[in-house]
């Protein structure tokens, strides 16, 4: 392959560099857990919102295809975790995380086939049928998914040699590993002829078909691609929360998502990152501060959910680009002054 | 790059209509091989149609088009670009957020042979010197006529052995018109590419092109030799309006 020539430099940089996160990452987890046990299992949260987040904005930021199905998605990935471990409940995590993906993914070639015929708002309606529909599915065929009631996941356990670390450390640890990998290799599929495939259709489809780009196939491995990211995502959140059960992927988990990619800055896959730490921590905060003041209760019920509006609006008119965004823009901006600074001394000093 | 010789495109009683009103009614072209064909006409007269359906951005209604021994009509664009006719849209359909080099690359992505990519990006560079200095700039920074050297850079970079070119001059300063024209002259004698070239600039189009196609109202008013219609006054005073 004369092709890898060019992206083994990315590649091995990118990999340093998660490696380097991921370490860093689950050495502060590590130190954190004495004092603050449910921060690191919201940590674990971060770690799969992260991934479906990362997957996400490829296929809505990138190439232009709007979800609002990634929830069920999700559920797919949860629910084969669950499924999977009835039988084998010492299944290797690697194994099992890796089934979710698969199956999740040929679920999105199904999907996938379907939204790359369908254009905006017809496209969104087909996802949001996804979002409501397949929940549903899972109550139907109760003798095999448990019903309303969902299907236990066995909780993760440390091996023997590292009994003395916490379960919830272990947890955000093994968590870490899909999450640096996701990126590692989402970072340097969007720097490829698919990144660049992704972004001209997203921007003309009639001229990246006048390219030569297959713009029905490009979209098809596009939307495969965040779909196996969501099924990854959602099965480590079986694994976060020792469970499968529909009341874990409504529709608002989907429109979480995209909240998530759209707050952290779309098309970044930094900014899936903000926006996961976004969509974890803002409503605890929120729940925090509203339990501080002592309100009726008609009020302290509904106050969380118009707070987190109120953040997102907010949010956004600061930030119009999303978070990443507006770093991007502080930096530069600090760049040019810095190098103004340098090159005309003499403003500064008289 | 082996170049396959000879091949022809025809164009059989083509027909397209747009939810009932016919663009397009029964016109047919040959364009041989290593010549440029130029299609006339008024606004409205079916030739951004023509090329589309070539293109295959529109499904014709009746009529075929091939090119040499196979059908294309049906077929869809990006497979018509694979089999080497390039379009380059009305105002260039560049992807404008890419740079000028991943504008280049990509559209020679699908060849996926990197000992050319370099050869043809060496070309189109030679050929357009101001992209040469825009290389790592983003494609929505170019002026007007830079941008219609970069669709037809692109056009090149998929090695088209045919270049459909949609109004190239529109909006175009005329010293830019003539550089893009005397180009694509160069084009089709130094490389035997043929060109089909739809203009509303009649008399720049005609300058360069071997046949001509005047429309008018989606059907064929006169097919000639370009000198020939260069010459004809009442037709121009009836359709080209000088």
């Amino acid at each position: 392959m004369k092709g890898l020539g060019s992206v083994r430099p990315a590649l091995l940089r990118h990999s340093m560099v998660g490696l380097g996160f991921g370490l860093g990452a689950a050495l502060a987890v590590w130190a954190i857990d004495p004092y603050n046990p449910f921060l690191v299992y919201q940590l674990s949260s971060v770690c799969y919102f992260a991934i479906a987040a990362a997957g996400l904005t490829v296929l809505t930021g990138l190439n232009g295809q709007l979800s609002l199905g990634h929830g069920a998605l999700m559920g797919i990935g949860a629910y084969t975790t669950a499924v999977v471990l009835k039988g084998h409940t010492d299944l290797n995590p690697a194994l099992v995380m890796s089934a979710a993906t698969v199956v999740t993914s040929v679920a999105s070639i199904i999907v996938g086939a379907a939204a790359a015929r369908l254009r905006g708002p017809y496209l969104a309606g087909a996802t949001l049928g996804l979002a409501v529909g397949l929940p549903g599915v899972a109550v139907r065929f109760s003798n095999i998914f448990g019903g309303d009631a969902g299907t236990s996941v066995p909780a993760l356990t440390p091996p023997d040699a590292l009994s003395s670390v916490a379960p919830e450390v272990w947890l955000a640890w093994i968590g870490l590993v899909p999450t640096v990998v996701t990126f590692v290799v989402l970072a340097n599929l969007v720097r490829t002829r698919y990144g660049r495939d992704f972004r001209a259709i997203r921007e003309d489809e009639v001229a990246a078909a006048l390219y030569g780009i297959r713009v029905a196939r490009t979209q098809v491995v596009a939307f495969v691609l965040s779909g196996a990211c969501a099924g990854l995502a959602g099965s480590l959140l079986a694994y976060t929360s020792n469970l499968a059960a529909p009341g874990s992927f409504p529709l608002t988990l989907s429109l979480l998502l995209l909240a998530a990619i759209v707050i952290g800055g779309l098309g970044t896959l930094p900014g899936a990152v903000w926006g996961a730490l976004v969509v974890v921590f803002v409503p605890d905060w929120i729940g925090s501060v509203n339990d501080a003041v002592h309100l009726p209760s008609a009020v302290r019920d509904q106050l969380p959910l118009a707070l987190f509006g109120g953040v997102f609006v907010v949010a956004m008119l600061a930030f119009p680009h999303g978070i990443q965004g507006g770093l991007v823009r502080l930096w530069r901006l600090r760049a040019s002054r810095r190098k103004a600074g340098t090159s005309e001394p003499a403003i500064g000093t008289t | 790059m082996s170049r396959k010789k000879g091949r022809m495109l025809e164009v059989d009683g083509l027909s397209v209509s747009y939810g009932g009103v016919a663009a397009l009614d029964g016109v047919s072209l040959r364009i041989p091989d290593n010549s440029i064909t130029a299609v006339l006409g008024p606004n409205g007269a079916g030739k951004s149609t023509l090329i589309r359906a070539i293109a295959g951005l529109v499904r014709p209604r009746a009529g075929t088009v091939s090119y040499g021994r196979r059908l294309l009509t049906g077929m869809s664009p990006e497979a018509i670009v694979r089999l080497g006719i390039s379009m380059v849209p009305e105002g260039g359909g560049i992807i404008r957020e890419l740079t000028v080099d991943e504008n280049l690359r990509l559209a020679h992505l699908w060849r996926r042979d990197r000992a050319d990519l370099r050869k043809a990006l060496d070309e189109v560079m030679a050929l357009f010197p101001p992209l040469a200095a825009r290389r790592h700039l983003p494609a929505n920074s170019l002026s007007g006529g830079e941008r219609q050297m970069l669709a037809v850079g692109r056009a090149l970079m998929s090695r088209a052995e045919l270049l459909l070119l949609d109004e190239p001059s529109l909006g175009l300063a005329p010293r830019i018109v003539s550089l893009i024209m005397r180009t694509i002259h160069e084009l089709r004698g130094q490389r035997g590419l043929s060109v089909l070239l739809v203009e509303q600039n009649a008399r720049s189009a005609l300058a360069i092109a071997d046949e001509a196609l005047l429309l008018s109202s989606g059907r064929t008013v006169a097919s000639r030799r370009a000198g020939e219609l260069a010459h004809e006054e009442e037709l121009w005073h009836a359709y080209l309006g000088y």
